[in-house]
């Protein structure tokens, strides 16, 4: 008797041990596993890529010195996958803020403001109780010069006996006073693993 | 004689558990088709619900599969598209999980179809199923109003197609592989046997001619396909026109004789390649109806001869076995006709008959289901002449019973599904109101949306049961409506009756 108790408590404690333990992760030095999902990783590079393209290019360059107002438009998720766009996007809006080029409004965007307070704190400028030195005057919200769109695509193809997962981030800067893209750039995230299941 | 009772008791075990597992579903299966047939849908979600596992928590997504997928559905033909997102997610879990779960499980698994039968593997759904359960997902996604989720399911139906000729193809390549790798006795026998003329003429005529089957000349699910084209034509998003072009005109080609098909495969070409403009159209509405019970497997078994090897020489041996035969069930005959503003009456046209799905896909997967039948019934042969050599006439006996009480063939299939779907559309009326006429001249009618393009998706299992309606903006800009028509009055009456 005494024996299967030390044998059933042995063999929790070498269970528990096996079980993974969590530990922090270097997002510059990640060796995990790579999923064929499109993950952080594929995200960083993709915003970095984009945003090196852009600046070379030339397209955010102000001839008189000022920085354009960027404004996000669509950017239509095409894939198998249930992405949220806005985490790429917003990588590629720090890097170019950063960059002192371009500066974001949020006042305006495809679905509404991204920032409803932009006109939510307009709508106190008829109140008694505001201190109307602070309100925010008429005509100080700033137009967009620039919209950015896109649409990031996934093709699936069987390679051999595994799966090829192709996911392409296309991205167009079009200047808002002619409608003509200044820039455009496709960056590509190709993965090959199982083909066992589905890639999502 | 201890030996002898213990194999016999053994083999009592396992037919009973068999059999146990079987009624049990059959039972389930019973519950849920009154309620389905009937209308009530909370009910026919309700009498899916899975059981626990011995521990008392939730089974794996993979063990509840055929439940998740039958209690989903109800719930979007109840109405809560939400819940139904969160199951058929589920069952998205459970088919990967199915896919990818580890060798051991696997081999055990198939150990155990073989031994038994393949109604002991957990629920594999056919691969036209799994492509329904990505469509109805991007229907309850319109639904909600969300046309980006509704966009990712339709690509994930279309790459479930897509896969599907491959899968066909491996299924079939893996079996052949491990019947060719092991030199055993067994599986030399099971490779003479499903090469032998004579098989192959037993299952000609005791089960169907396959060659004869009514069959698309490539897998789709035209529905599914088109549906697929219709969102994309909506979506006026860039680029989407090709998409939807590529699906109408696909499924145009399954079904020549439907006018209305090719009108749609005629509009997306015409769209992509800028003869004619969004703006330039009218608002249209169309019209998709589910109509009717799907098909469902029965039973057909007879006997093959086995070539059994003894010592170095082979002999035919008569042994029985079991396959599932798609048996269509029945649609609802009475026709529903659209009326508009005009009085012009609109009958949709039939496509996707899910009985020629079905069987597309199971001509295409049968030498696989033929050959774990074969092997099934070859391994049970083998024990019943060996149990007859170690324990005589009661060895002999009881794996005949065994035998006998497990030779079973899988008939689980996803019953929330239509006989075939028809489909007709219009210019949005511009009173806003369409009528929706029964044959026996009863007509009610629907108030449409101002929407620019509106899916009037209609599901009607029976005739005893109500329509559903589902006002769905295909732009994907505006939440959906949900209505019952006719029969409703009546299917309550019957519910209450039948409980």
């Amino acid at each position: 008797m005494k024996k299967l108790v030390v044998f059933v408590t042995c063999l929790v404690l070498l269970l528990a041990g096996c079980a993974t333990p969590t530990r922090y992760v270097d997002p510059d030095n990640d060796q995990g596993e790579v999923s064929m999902e499109l993950d952080y990783r594929d995200f960083e590079k993709t915003a970095q890529e984009t945003v090196e393209s852009m600046l070379q290019s030339g397209a955010v360059d102000n001839p008189d010195g000022g920085r354009y107002v960027l404004v996000v438009s669509r950017i239509v998720n095409d894939t198998m996958q249930r992405l949220d766009t806005d985490q790429l996007i917003k990588k590629i809006r720090v890097d170019l803020l950063n960059s002192g080029k371009v500066v974001t409004t949020t006042a305006v965007g495809i679905d509404g403001a991204e920032d409803e307070m932009n006109m939510l704190s307009r709508s106190l400028r008829d109140s008694d109780e505001f201190d109307q030195r602070g309100v925010q005057k008429k005509g100080t919200l700033q137009a967009p010069d620039l919209s950015l769109s896109g649409k990031i695509l996934q093709r699936n193809r069987k390679v051999g006996s595994e799966q090829q997962v192709e996911y392409y981030v296309q991205l167009s800067l079009t200047d808002l006073s002619s409608g003509l893209a200044l820039w455009e750039d496709e960056t590509q995230v190709i993965k090959r693993g199982s083909d066992a299941s589905v890639s999502w | 004689m201890k030996q002898s009772i213990c194999a016999l008791a053994v083999a009592c075990l396992m037919v009973g558990l068999s059999g146990c597992s079987s009624y049990q579903q059959r039972s389930q299966m019973d519950d849920f088709n009154t309620a389905w047939i009937q209308g009530d849908y909370l009910g026919a979600a309700e009498a899916m619900e899975p059981e626990l596992s011995l521990t008392g928590e939730d089974k794996a997504e993979d063990k509840q599969l055929l439940e998740l997928l039958h209690q989903a559905e109800a719930y979007r033909m109840a109405g809560d598209p939400s819940q139904a997102v969160e199951l058929y997610d589920k069952a998205e879990v459970g088919m990967k999980l199915d896919d990818t779960s580890g060798l051991s499980s696997n081999l055990l698994e198939g150990g155990m179809s073989v031994l038994i039968n393949d109604a002991e593997r957990d629920y594999t759904p056919m691969l036209s199923e799994a492509v329904l359960v990505n469509t109805y997902k991007g229907l309850a996604f319109l639904q909600q109003g969300n046309r980006e989720l509704a966009r990712v399911e339709f690509n994930r139906a279309d790459d479930r197609t897509r896969r599907a000729v491959e899968t066909f193809a491996e299924e079939i390549a893996l079996q052949k592989e491990a019947l060719e790798a092991d030199e055993g006795k067994q599986q030399q026998s099971i490779r003479e046997s499903l090469e032998n003329e004579s098989l192959q003429e037993s299952v000609a005529s005791n089960y169907e001619e396959i060659s004869q089957w009514s069959v698309y000349p490539e897998f789709i699910v035209p529905s599914a396909t088109y549906l697929h084209g219709l969102f994309f034509l909506a979506s006026g998003e860039h680029g989407d026109l090709d998409k939807a072009s590529t699906s109408l005109k696909r499924v145009a080609a399954m079904s020549p004789d439907n006018r209305r098909l090719a009108a749609d495969a005629e509009l997306a070409e015409d769209l992509a390649a800028g003869r004619t403009t969004r703006d330039s159209e009218t608002p249209r509405v169309w019209v998709v109806y589910e109509n009717g019970l799907g098909p469902v497997a029965r039973e057909s078994r007879f006997d093959v001869p086995l070539m059994l090897l003894h010592g170095n020489t082979t002999s035919p041996a008569y042994t029985g076995i079991a396959l599932p035969r798609y048996a269509d069930r029945k649609p609802v005959h009475q026709p529903l006709t659209l009326v508009d503003d005009s009085g012009e009456r609109h009958q949709p046209e039939p496509f996707s008959a899910m009985g020629k799905v079905v069987r597309t896909e199971m001509k295409a997967r049968f030498p696989a289901v033929l050959g774990r039948a074969v092997a099934s019934a070859t391994l049970k042969a083998v024990m019943q002449n060996a149990s007859a050599e170690e324990f005589g006439a009661v060895g002999q006996l009881g794996s005949a019973l065994f035998t006998a009480a497990t030779t079973r063939a899988d008939l689980r299939s996803w019953q929330a599904i239509p006989d075939h779907w028809q489909v007709t559309s219009l210019p949005r009326p511009a009173s806003g109101q369409l009528g929706v006429e029964e044959a026996s001249g009863h007509v009610d009618d629907i108030s449409l949306p101002d929407w620019r393009y509106t899916l009037v998706y209609i599901k009607r299992p029976s005739q005893e049961g109500p329509a559903q309606v589902s006002l769905i903006d295909l732009e994907g800009r505006h939440g959906g409506e949900q209505l019952s028509l006719f029969g409703t009055k009546d299917a309550e009456g019957l519910v209450a009756d039948a409980s």
